[in-house]
């Protein structure tokens, strides 16, 4: 384990790698501090540009995008009671609150102790966890990786936070997407209609960019048309924005450590766990930790400005980051929905993550983890003095916010495979995600079915080549334990969203009897 | 304000999901042509190409019958549907989202036949106008970034795209 630490931190030590990690963190903090924009969007819009580059300064520098981007949301959620994220949702209860009673500057400060903390403790885990987690990817066979990708799709779908059959239908939609290209066994042409364009599949950087970044134009255009429409209502319903009346409201992090060490340990442990699950994101672990908090000593004072609230949310949020490159490390399967994006960074620079990363290119896999623990302790060093220039971002207007993301897209899209085609899928993509956000039908199932569906059909039907009929999936533990939780995690969505109806029965009879007695 | 409740609800995505799985079914044989391309000494079925569209498309059917069925009982039984944000659409919203992605595709359009620094140059001032910049401003603006992103992409990235000013 000393020797790969060694091998990675030996791969970025390089004044030149350091330096576009840095770049890479303070420009994710300034499209996670964008309202509207994601880190998932910051990668999909930005990785087209690294596809010149070497992989070990092409991925550090995603890696970077990708751990500023996560907390560039606090500021949103912190200084206009927005969350930058969904994974800054609990950060707005009480940093937002801190905010309001005039204290903007310790309610960033906790958010940033609280983030770091949580990376660095994630960073470590990743550094321990890797060499037998690629010992194990190298160990398991086809049957394995199958069982291993069912288990996350339906993990994904569980979570979605929309009913299962939406998830299911989404992830069954990006299973679809994925087929289109060349068979991966005999390799003839499949649902490419004759286009030369889909030969190679569809582009994925220009989809993600269709699927992330178009909806958010649409949004503020239709924000827009409803401010022409409702003038006089903006003015009661704008958000009150903090500002910045006490002076020197400034925390000591010794003060953070000692106080509320046990939470960021909690915290810390709650996000990692959540991280190291293949396919569940970094949305769900601030509201586990959040709701662990409400347990603690100062749980009654959650949602009233409490800093423990701040901390939980954030450290479990960052500590998702290092363990979720766990699962895509060595076996190929992204932790969350940003990561599937950095998939599909990858594949596009010619590596593909799980045991043939591991086996070919490990001076590649503990360079990446080298960068993850590297980018953590830049966080703190980029966000203190740029903490200014970014509280002064989210002002951005709009008229000129949206230009620049369309810009972006465009150039994002074409550069990958420099071809008109790319833009047309960016389009069409567009409409897409424009469509799955008007009907809440979630995206993360479409995504991360989409990146893995090549690696699931091609293990499925590698495991059927080896023995010929279904009895192979059978004959390892791993593999049934693997699909009975499978098993379990589509019954208990099932039993939960009957649950949910049967509470909605007494609800609808109430509000009918009210009806009729109206 | 006229507000559309259930414009595009569960029935007509379940119906959607219907639709996709037949379409997928329908297509399998034109577009799997390996399905003769027998592997030697396995089985048939399982291992040749269509069997896993066939198998996705079943999952869409499923999953489109259930979604669809299941909001058609809700609708029965009197629930009401699920709260959406994005659900409640009002005509100029629909309007001018759908205008923004014409204007999308006509901007993609101009910048394969016009050139890249046109397309923005001309789509940025319509986009920021749209959005509620005056009108001077919005030109600095729409210039500026079009020389930015010109000059970053084409000088420092070399992405090739067309029509570039600083080639």
């Amino acid at each position: 384990m000393i020797n790969n630490i060694v091998l990675g931190l030996e791969q970025i030590a390089d004044p030149q790698i350091i330096l576009i990690i840095a770049f890479g963190v303070a420009l994710g903090l300034v499209f996670g501090a964008l309202p509207g924009l994601t880190a998932t969007m910051a990668i999909a819009l930005v990785a087209p540009l690294t596809f010149a580059l070497e992989p070990l300064l092409a991925l550090p520098f995603l890696v970077g995008v990708y751990r500023g981007g996560l907390y560039g949301g606090v500021f949103t959620a912190v200084l206009l009671g927005v969350p930058g994220t969904p994974a800054n949702v609990p950060t707005v209860l009480d940093g937002y609150e801190m905010a309001k009673q005039g204290y903007p500057q310790s309610a960033l400060q906790y958010s940033l102790f609280g983030s770091v903390a949580g990376a660095l403790f994630s960073s470590i885990l990743l550094f321990t966890i890797i060499t037998p987690a690629a010992r194990l990817a190298l160990a398991i066979g086809a049957p394995e990786i199958f069982a291993l990708l069912l288990f996350s799709m339906t993990l994904v779908t569980y979570i979605s936070g929309a009913r299962l059959p939406k998830g299911l239908l989404a992830a069954a939609i990006g299973i679809f997407l994925g087929m289109v290209g060349l068979d991966p066994i005999v390799g003839t042409p499949r649902f490419t209609f004759g286009h030369v364009g889909l030969t190679a599949g569809v582009p994925i950087i220009a989809m993600f960019i269709g699927l992330f970044a178009i909806p958010e134009l649409t949004a503020l255009v239709e924000q827009r048309a409803r401010e022409v429409y409702r003038k006089g209502e903006s003015a009661a319903t704008a958000p009150v924005r903090a500002t910045f009346s006490a002076p020197d409201d400034s925390i000591r992090l010794r003060d953070v450590v000692r106080y509320y060490w046990r939470r960021i340990l909690v915290s810390a442990g709650i996000g990692a766990f959540i991280g190291v699950l293949p396919g569940i994101g970094s949305e769900t672990s601030p509201w586990l930790a959040y709701a662990a908090a409400r347990k603690g000593k100062h749980g009654d004072n959650l949602g009233k400005g409490e800093p423990e609230g701040i901390i939980a949310s954030e450290v479990a949020n960052d500590a998702v980051v290092g363990a979720a490159f766990t699962p895509l490390l060595a076996f190929g399967i992204p932790g969350d929905l940003p990561l599937a994006v950095m998939l599909g960074a990858l594949m596009a620079q010619g590596l593909r993550p799980g045991p043939a990363l591991v086996r070919d290119n490990p001076e590649v896999l503990f360079g990446i983890v080298a960068a993850v623990f590297v980018s953590s302790m830049l966080l703190y060093v980029i966000v203190r003095p740029l903490a200014g220039v970014v509280k002064e971002v989210v002002r951005v207007p709009t008229w000129v916010l949206a230009p620049l993301i369309l810009g972006l897209s465009v150039a994002g899209s074409f550069g990958v495979n420099n071809r008109a085609f790319d833009l047309w899928v960016m389009v069409v993509f567009g409409a897409v995600g424009y469509l799955m956000r008007k009907t809440a039908i979630p995206l993360a199932p479409l995504v991360l079915a989409f990146v893995l569906s090549s690696t699931l059909e091609t293990s499925f039907r590698e495991s059927l080549l080896l023995e010929g009929d279904f009895s192979v999936f059978l004959s390892s533990p791993l593999a049934i334990a693997l699909f009975l939780l499978s098993a379990l995690v589509i019954a208990s969505s099932i039993v939960l969203d009957l649950r949910k109806k049967s509470e909605e029965l007494p609800e609808a009879a109430r509000a009918s009897t009210e009806r009729v007695d109206e | 304000m006229r507000r559309w409740t259930n414009v595009l609800d569960d029935r007509w995505i379940g119906a959607v999901g219907v639709f996709l799985g037949v379409a997928l079914l329908a297509v399998t044989p034109y577009a799997v042509r390996a399905s003769t391309a027998l592997i030697p000494g396995t089985d048939v079925l399982f291992v040749r190409g269509d069997f896993y569209p066939r198998v996705t498309a079943a999952l869409l059917i499923v999953t489109g019958l259930w979604l669809f069925a299941s909001d058609w009982l809700r609708a029965a039984r009197g629930r009401r549907a699920e709260p959406w944000p994005g659900r409640a659409l009002t005509l100029p919203e629909v309007v001018w989202s759908a205008l923004f992605l014409v204007g999308l595709t006509a901007y993609v359009y101009l910048i394969i036949n016009v050139g890249f620094a046109i397309g923005c140059a001309i789509v940025f001032v319509i986009l920021g106008k749209l959005l509620g910049g005056k009108l001077h401003w919005v030109i600095v603006m729409s210039i500026s970034v079009t020389l930015a992103m010109d000059a970053v992409f084409g000088l420092l990235f070399r992405i090739p795209l067309p029509g570039r000013i600083f080639a």
